[in-house]
């Protein structure tokens, strides 16, 4: 989209109010399991009241608490929680993702409606995230209790991690009632997706399930059963789902089964498999604790081949102990680009590695590595680029000029200096963690990771 | 390395990443700047009837060329105009040869065979062009896609250098490739790649 049309959404967003953002009726993530909401990710979810949608499902997104700011919006006011984008409009010419999700082809079309509507009206989003249950076989290091139930599990017994920030502790997600709901528990939240459902689902645009691990909980082969039965009532549906590529066989084949009659008949739009993995072999394994690289490799690469047209895109939450073995993930994705590459994949590329820089927990982050293993991380900037393809088309195979700066932003983001005492901190932090983390695991950091022994052991 | 008739490699290691590698070697190749190439070749075959494209910088048409016993150069100024030499020279086929392109600002192009000066594009009013996305041909005239001055030859390659301010920023002895490019020796990640 050019600059020029993202000027003219600004400009017809402002003529209502500064503050004005469609995204706050087009687009929701829905984490049922917590029975949160909120419309971007940028401000912080709130909860869903349940007198709220005993009365109305649809208040799993128009909650009154968001109708308020949406009456806020439509009365030139900017609403407090979404100063992540004032930051941005107030201190550069850039335009703020306001901007951006405003211009997507889920919200643009429908500026006359929601202008024209009064705040207290509900109204469908296009744009659907949801997470049934926080239910997963896995507890990676970076995640916690909210979006694993193994974690629960872990910190009910242990108690927090001893860091500076007691991380995980879930002692304030009890004080705020934001403890999930099992998925053995009636969930009011669930019940109310469903009973809102067929009027949603004819209405979306783009739908996506995120986790926990969304393979294991029903709900979520209830929903692509439901796509697969009434497809025609919504025949264009961008539909896209997060899973770890871990689940037990059973689950994966019917997953299997079910996307290749979701896409070899066309009953979807599209259709994009979201993963993760940031590392390869045993350090994979010790960040990603529950993985087998075996069976997620060899999940990734029978997807490929019994979906056709499918990408899968790989989320790496680039962290600290990825920076050792990245280059061999960059080698495994680009043989699976060349073996898997057609003219049919509905996101051009066969598999896609999306680097993401992890910002939380700061004791992983990038940043509290030493200059001469931040320089790995260009070194696999340099990997991709040499792995590089001018034209991102379905002739080529090949790193895309979007995959290979994002992994070089990340070298860029490492190399910023951090205070001293929050660098020491950080790595205090780090030191607890790994110790910590082998007790109460069974896992061997010397041995895994026998580059990073030297900070483990200084900041003990 | 052996480029064949046809297949023309390039040297444009800014065209793949908008912001990497931060500094690409190709945008040396301008009016604005000192730099050098220098590089080492051999041709298997001389034709009397075709012009064969060695090295051609674009799109500021500037180029190496042989055909029979003659050796042809261009040069492209600021103006736009382009400037040609004839010089008769033999080349040997099969026989190695160090050619190098010396530009600096204000004083003009210099194009050296082994250590014989072929000739000086020295035009003060009228300086290497300066255009945003210049880059580097070898074994061909222009773009396969372009379908006009191709002049394709089969050329090998030895090895390519680049010097800025006298600095080396890219050299490749094209016997590292990955994934259709030769990998820079000096770690700046300016390679060279088939088209």
């Amino acid at each position: 989209m050019s600059i020029n049309n993202h000027d003219k959404i600004k400009e017809q967003l402002d003529s209502v109010g500064c503050g004005f953002c469609l995204a706050k009726w087009t687009q929701v993530t829905m984490h049922l399991g917590l029975g949160m909401t909120h419309s971007c990710h940028h401000p912080a979810p709130h909860k869903v009241g349940l007198s709220e949608i005993a009365r109305n499902p649809s208040a799993l997104h128009n909650t009154r608490f968001k109708k308020q700011v949406r009456k806020e919006m439509l009365e030139g006011k900017r609403p407090a929680e979404c100063n992540y984008c004032w930051n941005i409009e107030d201190s550069s010419l850039s335009f703020s993702d306001r901007v951006f999700k405003s211009s997507e082809t889920w919200s643009a079309p429908y500026f006359d409606e929601i202008v024209n509507s009064d705040y207290r009206q509900d109204f469908n989003p296009k744009y659907v995230e949801v997470s049934f249950s926080n239910t997963c076989n896995f507890k990676c290091m970076y995640c916690g209790p909210q979006f694993s139930s193994k974690w629960v599990e872990e910190v009910e017994q242990h108690g927090p991690y001893p860091t500076s920030t007691n991380f995980n502790g879930i002692d304030h997600l009890k004080e705020r009632d934001e403890m999930p709901i099992l998925l053995t528990e009636y969930n009011p939240y669930t019940a109310a997706f469903w009973e809102w459902w067929p009027d949603l689902y004819k209405d979306l645009h783009t739908f996506r399930i995120t986790g926990g691990e969304p393979l294991l909980s029903k709900d979520t082969f209830k929903v692509l059963e439901h796509i697969q039965e009434n497809w025609q009532e919504n025949p264009n549906l961008s539909l896209a789902i997060n899973t770890n590529m871990g689940v037990p066989d059973k689950l994966m084949t019917r997953f299997l089964e079910l996307c290749k009659d979701l896409t070899e008949n066309s009953k979807v739009r599209e259709l994009i498999i979201f993963t993760s993995i940031e590392a390869m072999g045993k350090q994979a394994e010790y960040a990603r604790f529950g993985l087998n690289t075996e069976k997620f490799w060899f999940n990734v690469d029978n997807a490929l081949t019994l979906l056709p047209k499918v990408t899968v895109n790989v989320m790496a939450t680039f962290n600290a102990l990825s920076v050792y073995s990245y280059n061999h993930l960059i080698d495994k994705i680009f043989l699976l680009k060349k073996k898997h590459q057609n003219d049919q994949r509905y996101w051009v590329s066969a598999i896609q590695l999306d680097s993401s820089y992890l910002r939380w927990p700061p004791h992983l982050s990038v940043q509290i590595l030493e200059d001469k293993h931040k320089e790995l991380i260009l070194d696999a900037a340099k990997r991709a680029l040499y792995y590089g393809i001018k034209e991102y088309t379905h002739d080529n195979y090949g790193f895309s000029n979007i995959e290979i700066q994002k992994i070089k932003r990340i070298y860029d983001f490492a190399m910023k200096k951090l205070p001293p005492a929050e660098l020491i901190q950080r790595r205090q932090d780090f030191s607890k963690f790994i110790t910590e983390y082998d007790n109460r695991r069974g896992t061997h950091f010397a041995t895994t990771f026998p580059e990073l022994v030297g900070l483990w052991n200084d900041y003990k | 390395m052996t480029i064949n008739k046809g297949e023309p490699w390039a040297f444009w290691p800014s065209h793949l990443c908008d912001t990497f590698p931060e500094e690409p070697g190709n945008k040396l190749l301008t009016g604005e700047h000192n730099w050098e190439i220098q590089l080492e070749l051999s041709l298997p075959i001389i034709r009397e009837d075709e012009r064969q494209s060695i090295l051609t910088l674009l799109p500021h048409y500037t180029s190496f060329e042989v055909q029979g016993e003659n050796i042809y150069l261009a040069y492209t100024g600021a103006s736009g105009e382009t400037y040609y030499k004839v010089v008769k020279y033999p080349l040997e086929s099969g026989k190695r040869y160090r050619f190098t392109w010396l530009h600096r600002v204000g004083a003009g192009l210099l194009c050296v065979l082994e250590d014989i000066q072929l000739w000086e594009f020295g035009f003060k009013d009228d300086p290497l062009a300066s255009p945003n996305e210049p880059h580097v041909i070898f074994g061909a005239g222009n773009f396969p896609k372009n379908g006009f001055n191709l002049n394709y030859t089969e050329v090998d390659l030895y090895s390519f250098k680049l010097w800025s301010n006298k600095k080396l920023v890219a050299y490749t002895r094209f016997d590292e490739i990955i994934f259709d490019k030769a990998v820079d020796l000096t770690g700046n990640c300016n390679f060279i790649n088939r088209i």
